[in-house]
């Protein structure tokens, strides 16, 4: 126990790891401070969700119908004092005092008017959402899909098969009403890029990158400080590599929760989700361009958020993993990062060049290195390449197996290793 | 002499090639190729490149108002063109489609005839579709141009700067933002990459022979402590070879976008999308931004040197150099290399100062650092 200890505290004093860290952090809530401008317009959906629920029915809509309407007439009676005018609507009003609303209106009643606004944005879209759905046709998207990377052949085929199986789930998603919910309108605030295309990619690559650090550091820390020798004699000998692992990965795993808790704790409290936490992720209201988010299954927000994470987790796991092997096979930690670096990027150019017809083509998007790309669409219906339904499960166990395999094996050949 | 042989020979060893050759491959794919082999990109990118490409064959440098009167020409027969093209399709006549005025102001939300909007356009792509709404545009910005020009000057030094620009007659020149642009794309990336080669192959220099502990033995040669001066030679030798052997290469990628009519075009043009400082031709505008990596190459050689030759081991080289690494390719690149000299960016002489401050902080730390070295202490 004692050696692991020791181990750990290298990772732990290692000023270079903890400053890392600390900026990492500090680059992360500067994000997230950034996009905290539009806070308070978030807030009105708050309010609206704990009056009328987020799921719409028939009854929300009508009881919603009541009370915009009833704010309204409260909007007629404030304009009549100042104005003399009448609107049936906040955008009628806007249109008439796009420039003089500063003198005429006290703050409150601006503020009111702005809220209102917002309120008679979403029973607007709330209208439209029936007719938006009935004209997506998913067979479509998947031609759409296919020309964009011109794909033919067999690879075609492919895409095909997986836009016919998802247009059933499409057909299920429908019938279940999960479109039909409130959500921050993905249009105006695009909350979803926010967290799991901004944030997540960057935690993801924060991770990585220290992860890497982290295992080359541990792994060859013996041959660095040129201590090997007195290591290969002692009882545990060549067996501490396996303590290394282990406390690297643990390591791994408290600097990715540090990084994540941090994160999404500052996130959470920016961004009010109350009342939210359980809205489906296909929700409508979440779309951001002409083309809905849609889940492979039906998952609450609650839930997509925790296993994005999972999977955050398990690259970092994968990485990790890639990392020891090539510590392993290479002593010089700076040549081992670039080399890592390389390897990166070959996993990201070499698939282009394979023919666009054959299903190797899809091989390419199996890897980790492919996976953490796009956080913002793990497990939905996305670009061509990997709209598989357990795209991000077969990726992770497929290299989970692979690398510990290869782990395996580089550490009984380490064990063999001539000095 | 032979010392500063055997630190390049030790700069350049055979792994770090290979790894630099790797490196510089997997840059070139992931952020280079696209400029170079999607030039132009698209369309109307297309149809706007072989315009200027004629209006440059034709006019010359710039186009003054007897030019213009022939451009204006030029888009009456293309008109011409399309009308003809219009006139020989039954379609088009069935809908009371009879000349490219009819066209131009179809009405889009009308199925039918969007249908045939894309099929000329899209579909079958008959280049004068594509050409005549950019001919139309470009003559619209000659005829206004002074007013286009000034339009977005927020200050009187940008006025002032832009007056002077019409008052040369600037503002006609034969250039676009289609090469501009992409020009500016591609240096980027390849400062990008030449920034991240020189960090790579500069890093290792004193670290090496610290970690291996030769440095004692240096330190009792006849040269002694002289060699850490010495090898700051060596570097700075290395990378100038090194990023001269890259823009080699990359502009002879780039030599195939075939832009070289351009060189001597002024790029202050009504349709260009930057407006300078200065009076520059395309070709001095490339030279600046070539000086302009060079210079960050040096810093970028000097920053590594110090990093290397204090810290204890590789990864903390690496994770000292991450962030600023990191920094510079987004952000620094973006206001020291794109859009160099642009009025919109900074004041006049600040791009310039900029640069001296760079130098000058890399190179009093590194002197600073060498006055430590004289005096280290060898224990530890």
């Amino acid at each position: 126990m004692n050696v692991r200890m020791n181990e750990f505290k290298k990772v732990l004093s290692s000023p270079i790891i903890l400053g890392l860290l600390i900026l990492f952090i500090v680059f992360n809530s500067i994000t997230i401070f950034k996009s905290s401008y539009f806070k308070d317009d978030l807030k009105v959906l708050n309010e609206v969700v704990a009056k009328f629920g987020y799921k719409i029915d028939d009854e929300m809509v009508n009881r919603l119908k009541e009370y915009y309407e009833e704010q309204i007439n409260r909007l007629n009676e404030i304009t009549e004092k100042r104005t003399a005018k009448r609107y049936s609507s906040v955008s009628e009003f806007y249109k008439d005092n796009f420039y003089n609303m500063e003198d005429v209106y006290s703050e409150e009643e601006k503020m009111f008017i702005r809220n209102l606004g917002i309120i008679e944005n979403y029973y607007y879209e709330i209208g439209q959402v029936d007719e938006l759905y009935s004209n997506i046709d998913i067979i479509a998207k998947g031609e759409y899909e296919i020309k964009k990377y011109g794909l033919s052949g067999k690879a075609a085929d492919t895409v095909r098969n997986q836009y016919r199986e998802f247009n059933e789930r499409f057909h299920q998603l429908i019938r279940n009403g999960e479109h039909k919910n409130l959500f921050f309108m993905g249009k105006v605030y695009k909350m979803h890029s926010l967290l799991f295309k901004t944030i997540f990619k960057t935690i993801i690559f924060e991770i990585v990158i220290l992860s890497v650090l982290i295992t080359l550091y541990l792994i060859n820390y013996e041959f660095d400080c040129n201590t090997e020798y007195i290591i290969y004699t002692t009882k545990r000998g060549r067996n501490l590599i396996i303590d290394k692992l282990c406390i690297a990965i643990c390591s791994n795993l408290l600097v990715a929760t540090i990084i994540i808790f941090t994160a999404l704790s500052l996130y959470f409290t920016i961004f009010n989700y109350s009342g939210l936490w359980n809205v489906p992720i296909s929700s409508y209201f979440n779309a951001e361009y002409s083309f809905p988010y849609m889940s492979w299954w039906n998952m609450s927000f609650k839930q997509y958020l925790f296993l994005s994470i999972l999977v955050i987790y398990a690259s970092m796991m994968l990485f990790t993993g890639i990392a020891f092997i090539l510590a392993r096979a290479i002593k010089n930690n700076y040549i081992g990062f670039f080399v890592f670096a390389i390897v990166f990027g070959l996993f990201l150019t070499v698939p282009n060049m394979i023919p666009r017809n054959t299903n190797l083509i899809f091989i390419g998007g199996f890897t980790p290195f492919f996976l953490i790309m796009n956080p913002n669409i793990w497990f939905m219906e996305n670009e061509a390449l990997v709209t598989f339904k357990y795209y991000e499960l077969s990726t992770i166990s497929i290299w989970t197996v692979l690398l510990l395999i290869l782990s395996v094996l580089s550490v009984k050949r380490f064990k063999r290793q001539d000095i | 002499m032979d010392i500063i042989c055997f630190e390049l020979k030790k700069i350049f060893n055979i792994k770090s090639i290979v790894l630099l050759v790797l490196i510089n491959i997997i840059m070139y794919f992931l952020f280079i190729e696209f400029e170079v082999t999607h030039f132009p990109n698209g369309r109307p990118a297309l149809d706007i490149y072989n315009m200027f490409v004629e209006m440059e064959n034709t006019y010359g440098e710039f186009m003054d108002e007897e030019e213009f009167e022939d451009f204006k020409l030029k888009y009456e027969e293309a008109v011409k063109e399309a009308d003809e093209y219009i006139q020989s399709r039954k379609d088009f006549k069935m809908a009371g489609i009879n000349n490219y005025e009819d066209f131009a102001n179809m009405d889009h939300e009308n199925e039918e005839l969007y249908e045939l909007y894309s099929d000329v356009i899209f579909k079958k792509k008959i280049d004068v579709f594509w050409e005549l709404p950019w001919r139309e545009e470009y003559i619209r910005y000659y005829e206004n141009k002074e007013e286009l020009m000034l339009e977005p000057s927020s200050n009187e030094k940008q006025e002032l700067r832009i007056k002077e620009i019409l008052d040369k007659g600037l503002e006609t020149s034969v250039f676009n933002d289609v090469i501009f642009s992409n020009y500016n794309e591609f240096i980027k990336s390849a400062a990008k990459t030449i920034l991240l080669s020189v960090m790579f192959i500069i890093t290792p220099i004193y670290l090496k022979d610290n970690k291996d502990k030769i440095n004692y033995l240096q330190y009792t040669s006849k040269t002694g402590r002289k060699i850490f001066k010495k090898k700051i030679f060596a570097g700075v030798l290395a990378s100038f070879i090194l990023v001269t052997v890259q823009f080699i290469c990359f502009f002879i990628m780039y030599s195939t976008n075939n832009t070289s009519m351009f060189f001597n075009c002024n790029i202050n043009s009504i349709y260009n999308s930057i407006i300078s400082w200065y009076d520059l031709t395309f070709i001095q505008y490339i030279a600046l931004t070539v000086i302009g990596t060079y210079i960050l190459a040096f810093v970028f050689t000097l920053i590594p040197m110090l990093v290397s030759s204090i810290s204890k081991n590789y990864i903390t080289a690496i994770g000292v150099q991450l962030p600023i690494a990191l920094f510079s390719f987004t952000i620094l690149l973006k206001y020291l290399i794109d859009y160099m000299t642009s009025i919109f960016r900074f004041p006049k002489y600040f791009t310039g100062l900029f640069y001296m401050i760079l130098i000058f902080a890399s190179t009093i730390s590194m002197i600073i650092r060498w006055k430590r070295e004289k005096r280290a202490d060898i224990l530890y």
